[in-house]
């Protein structure tokens, strides 16, 4: 049965939504700063909140489901029967709010970050002088399994590694934004904040004019411009092709909204062969030579004679077309080494190195295993702590220890006691919540926010990002894979 | 130039699209059919429905209707049912979503997803004739979609000649299951060639150009030579000719101008045909060599432009 909340009302007139659920767990509330007293940035929203009729809200939310799924915003998801089933990403209506001066130290730190991790990736395929001055331990580096020995030495256009890189922040229990992890693979989520924009733009239109919202329908022009900037020769306008797994992967309608708001065509491995250390695409008149090759196939299956044999989804020949200069990639080969989530703690210090400045944004206070003392402390601390294996992501191989069962910790306790390099332990972020609409009341929810930085001859963001939401209650797991959902974020002018 | 897999999956959108409505069509027309006509008839009736659609079906056996419309209408695993036609065609679209417009994209998901949920229950009867009307709608206005958002370069004359082919086959798989069976089932008489131009959507056009007395002599000539109406045997061949002569010409392939010269000989024997092609003991021939152009047709622009070898093109 679901839940139903409805303030006093008199009789006859309708059921507003109610804010009488609205418990603060203990983390910090993006929308109140005490009970009933809503941020400067939220009074307006809060205002029409409540004079809006929960059925009103309801149907608009309906509206933007009913409008993805026939646009066919969905991700695959695969039954044990490899039954494929199409599903909407869970939108959440009421759009989370960032001020004009918050966002300008997200951007300054982001991009700082950007640039440090960008000059470490070119130091570990170089020289190594961060390694050499004992800053970051060498096996961590050469020991991590997203190492590419296939870079060393190799010229990288611009020398910018990660051109596309989406950031996970999350606000601690004072409202500090900090970086819990950088992505800088194939990030992805970028197009249902495009959407997500889109959707509630056209459902609260009174509201959204009535803020200042910045736009950032400009970010497929962005990442083109980007794209572009890295062609190998600048004669004639480069031929830009987004790289796709098919229309299996999961993410595939991002591939597709993607290159078509680029206007470039969405390749397949099929598509795309090499000869002479270049790349062509089949075209119907023959083949046609490739300059740049937005890729979203992880570096595993990119090229089976560079890296595993058994791919069919990548391009036999591709690292070489690139080691010879005849191609740019984006992002480039081996960028994983740097996002790492043992190598995460050292960022800070990456800054510091190479950019002589203090982080803008801080980290997440991160304990690394493979230090003794670390070690003992979270092996006696697992139900305080939140415990992830280095090489995963997507919210698995991970210990959410308050909330795992006695036997679930032993599990992992085993785990890390055989092999203490292979994890680390974060303390259980209590991260910030925002209001959403939860059955006819609005409740609040854990988010976190990735924006999505591009670096090509210089580094842009659009403002805002992709906030995503843990929309069980008290869940603090915010992947789509896990009952996630997202909602429209509004990054305000002024 | 575009990508050789999304023209390949352009053309097969088209032709699926095509399949799905003139499944929809046949079968809408073939129940009213039933309605009126004894039941002795109504095999016959079915057996030249499944030869149009191309289903394979045992001559002897006597067909169950509600089975027959169930399958060919909702089985997603008889290729040819209209429900597979949707669903290949959507997933087609949906494969090269970056190169149809979110205008064509978004009508035919609707239609698919309202499609999917169909399923026949008691009431099947009195519902088939909206099923099917809301489905010829549904595709007539994705027709429009398409004429009113797409460019008109390579990928539309791919979805084009993807339409023109199927449509070719199937007007000449139909009239040969009415004309010359294999199975002697005798000549349709006026009910039959009724329900034939309906089949075709040509009652009407029929009856202007003709008028309403319904020899099979005329209707023959009609459905293969008239060159104004759209489903016509010559009107989709000389479609198909114009789109192809449209498309670039490959002059490196090793098979460029093999499709048009094909087409060209195509639309010749229905330029130049005559009332005497279409007589007792020639008309099978004659749509037979029909189908098999379309055929060779097919295959001449899928080595030309799909799946030429590549070491072919390097050397050049």
């Amino acid at each position: 049965m679901a839940r139903i909340s409805i303030s006093a009302v008199d009789p006859g007139e309708e059921a507003r939504v109610s804010f009488a659920g609205y418990k603060a767990d203990g983390a910090f509330d993006e929308m109140f700063a005490g009970p009933g007293r809503p941020r400067a940035h939220y009074a307006g929203l809060y205002k029409r909140l409540l004079e809006m009729p929960a059925d009103t809200l309801h149907a608009r939310e309906q509206a933007v489901e009913r409008a993805f799924l026939t646009q066919g915003i969905t991700f695959t998801v695969y039954d044990d029967k490899a039954t494929a089933t199409e599903r909407i990403f869970p939108t959440d209506c009421v759009p989370r709010i960032i001020p004009a001066d918050e966002w300008d130290r997200i951007e300054r730190g982001l991009k700082q970050r950007i640039r440090a991790l960008n000059l470490f990736l070119k130091d570990v395929y170089g020289d190594g002088a961060i390694l050499n001055d004992g800053i970051v331990p060498r096996d961590l580096v050469y020991g991590c399994k997203h190492f590419r020995r296939e870079m060393m030495g190799v010229k990288v256009p611009l020398d910018t590694y990660v051109n596309i890189c989406g950031s996970d922040l999350i606000r601690d229990r004072d409202g500090h934004y900090r970086v819990l992890e950088d992505n800088l693979r194939v990030p992805s989520g970028v197009s249902y904040m495009l959407v997500n924009r889109e959707a509630i733009r056209r459902a609260f239109p009174r509201l959204y004019k009535g803020h200042a919202v910045r736009r950032i329908d400009h970010y497929g022009a962005a990442l083109l411009e980007t794209l572009k900037s890295l062609a190998p020769n600048t004669t004639g306008d480069p031929r830009v092709v987004l790289l796709t797994p098919g229309v299996f992967n999961s993410a595939y309608f991002e591939h597709a909204f993607l290159a078509q708001q680029m206007g470039i065509p969405l390749v397949e491995g099929r598509d795309l062969v090499t000869h002479n250390n270049a790349v062509f695409m089949r075209t119907t008149g023959g083949l046609m030579k490739v300059d740049v090759i937005y890729r979203r196939v992880d570096d595993d299956f990119v090229d089976p004679i560079a890296f595993r044999p058994d791919s069919i989804l990548g391009v036999a020949g591709l690292v070489n077309a690139y080691r010879a200069g005849n191609v740019a990639v984006a992002n480039a080969f081996g960028t994983g080494v740097a996002d790492d989530k043992a190598i995460y703690a050292y960022v800070p210090r990456m800054i510091k190195y190479y950019l002589s400045e203090d982080p803008i944004l801080e980290n997440v206070e991160t304990l690394l295993c493979r230090e003794e003392k670390a070690l003992s402390h979270v092996l006696d601390n697992l139900d305080k702590l939140v415990v992830k294996a280095v090489g995963e992501s997507g919210g698995y191989g991970m210990l959410v220890g308050p909330h795992a069962s006695q036997a679930e910790r032993e599990a992992f306790r085993a785990r890390i006691t055989a092999d203490p390099n292979n994890y680390i332990a974060q303390p259980t972020l209590n991260f910030s919540t925002a209001p959403c609409l939860i059955d006819d009341a609005i409740e609040p929810r854990h988010v976190d926010l990735r924006p999505f930085i591009l670096s090509g001859r210089e580094i842009n963001l659009v403002p805002g990002g992709l906030s995503r939401v843990a929309l069980r209650r008290g869940s603090l797991v915010v992947n789509s894979s896990q009952g996630g959902g997202s909602k429209d974020t509004w990054v305000l002018a002024t | 130039m575009m990508l050789a897999r999304v023209a390949d999956a352009l053309y097969w959108m088209g032709r699926y699209l095509e399949r799905a409505e003139n499944t929809a069509r046949v079968l809408a027309v073939q129940h009213n059919a039933l309605i009126d006509n004894p039941v002795e008839d109504a095999n016959t009736g079915w057996r030249r429905v499944l030869q149009g659609l191309a289903i394979p079906h045992p001559v002897q056996d006597e067909i169950d209707s509600r089975a027959a419309f169930a399958s060919v209408l909702l089985d997603r695993a008889e290729p040819a049912s209209f429900v597979a036609a949707l669903s290949n065609a959507r997933e087609n679209a949906r494969q090269i979503r970056e190169q149809v417009s979110s205008e064509m994209w978004e009508c035919l998901n609707k239609q698919y997803l309202a499609a999917r949920q169909a399923s026949f229950d008691e009431n099947w009867e009195d519902r088939l004739q909206d099923f099917c009307q809301q489905a010829i709608d549904g595709l007539h206005h994705f027709a429009g979609v398409t004429t009113a958002t797409m460019s008109r370069g390579e990928g539309w004359r791919f979805i084009r000649i993807g339409y023109t082919l199927e449509r070719a086959q199937f007007l000449s798989r139909l009239l040969e299951a009415y004309f010359a069976p294999a199975a002697e089932t005798g000549a349709p008489g006026r009910g039959g060639l009724v329900t034939l131009l309906k089949m075709c959507s040509a009652f009407e056009a029929f009856c202007k150009a003709k008028g309403a007395n319904i020899s099979a002599g005329d209707v023959a000539a009609f459905l293969v030579f008239d060159r104004d109406f759209p489903r016509s045997l010559s009107f989709a061949v000389h479609r198909l000719r114009n789109e192809l002569t449209q498309l670039a010409p490959e002059s490196r392939s090793p098979s460029a101008g093999q499709a048009q010269r094909l087409v060209g000989r195509a639309a010749a024997a229905l330029e130049y045909g005559s009332p005497e092609d279409l007589g007792p003991g020639r008309f099978r021939e004659f749509l037979r060599t029909a189908n098999a152009n379309c055929e060779a047709i097919h295959r001449a622009i899928n080595e030309t432009y799909i799946t030429y070898p590549v070491t072919a093109r390097i050397a050049s």
